[in-house]
């Protein structure tokens, strides 16, 4: 029962449900069965990685919720780089529409505004609490 | 940053998996203090020294020097 518990609450059991949600989604949106079965695939793949994969340190990290303060600050670590990955590719892609003439330039300004907001309102919060 | 905890651990018969249970932490963090790839926070040093019964200044070092714990 522990070992349930545990598994519902962790990574794993949320990509395997996901993964059958973007299956039924798909095929819901009228997507072909190839399509669908792929993209759930891809998650169920992901899922069985983080189950199978626990001896290896970047996969217990993935698939746990964060367990102590070196998890948690891997986690802040990945995340930075992800967030700095996602604002290049925001201001690129943005860039990209305005070169080939597109004056409408969503959804890239939209995201990049929200990016930068909840960067900046971030950097606010955090300096006052120290 | 250098330290004696796996030195500590094995001499009190203890698994990386024991220490971190009673630490509160996984064994891949014990892993990674005793393999340097990590340096705990400054409360989880203190843990550290309070459960194996030594100072910090005798469980960790920097730059390779150890410093002389007299009190030990």
């Amino acid at each position: 029962m522990r070992r349930l518990a545990s598994l519902t609450t962790d990574q794993t059991m949320q990509a395997m449900i996901l993964a059958v949600v973007i299956f039924a989604v798909a095929l819901a949106g009228h997507a072909p069965l190839w399509l669908a079965a792929a993209l759930g695939g891809i998650l169920l793949a992901f899922g069985l990685v983080l189950l199978l994969g626990r001896r290896i340190d970047a996969v217990f990290i993935l698939a746990s919720p964060v367990r102590d303060e070196r998890s948690s600050n891997v986690h802040m670590r990945a995340s930075a780089v992800t967030a700095n990955v996602i604002a290049v590719v925001i201001v690129g892609a943005f860039l990209v529409e305005l070169f080939r003439g597109n004056l409408d330039p969503r959804p890239w300004a939209w995201l990049g505004a929200v990016f930068g907001a909840t960067y900046i309102v971030s950097i606010v919060v955090f300096s006052r609490r120290g | 940053m250098r330290n004696r905890v796996r030195e500590l651990r094995r001499a009190g018969g203890l698994s990386q998996a024991d220490l971190g249970s009673r630490l509160g932490v996984s064994r891949q963090t014990v892993n990674a203090i005793e393999t340097e790839r990590y340096t705990p926070s400054l409360p989880l040093a203190l843990d550290l020294a309070r459960f194996f019964k030594v100072s910090i200044e005798h469980l960790f070092h920097v730059n390779g020097s150890v410093v002389e714990d007299s009190e030990r």
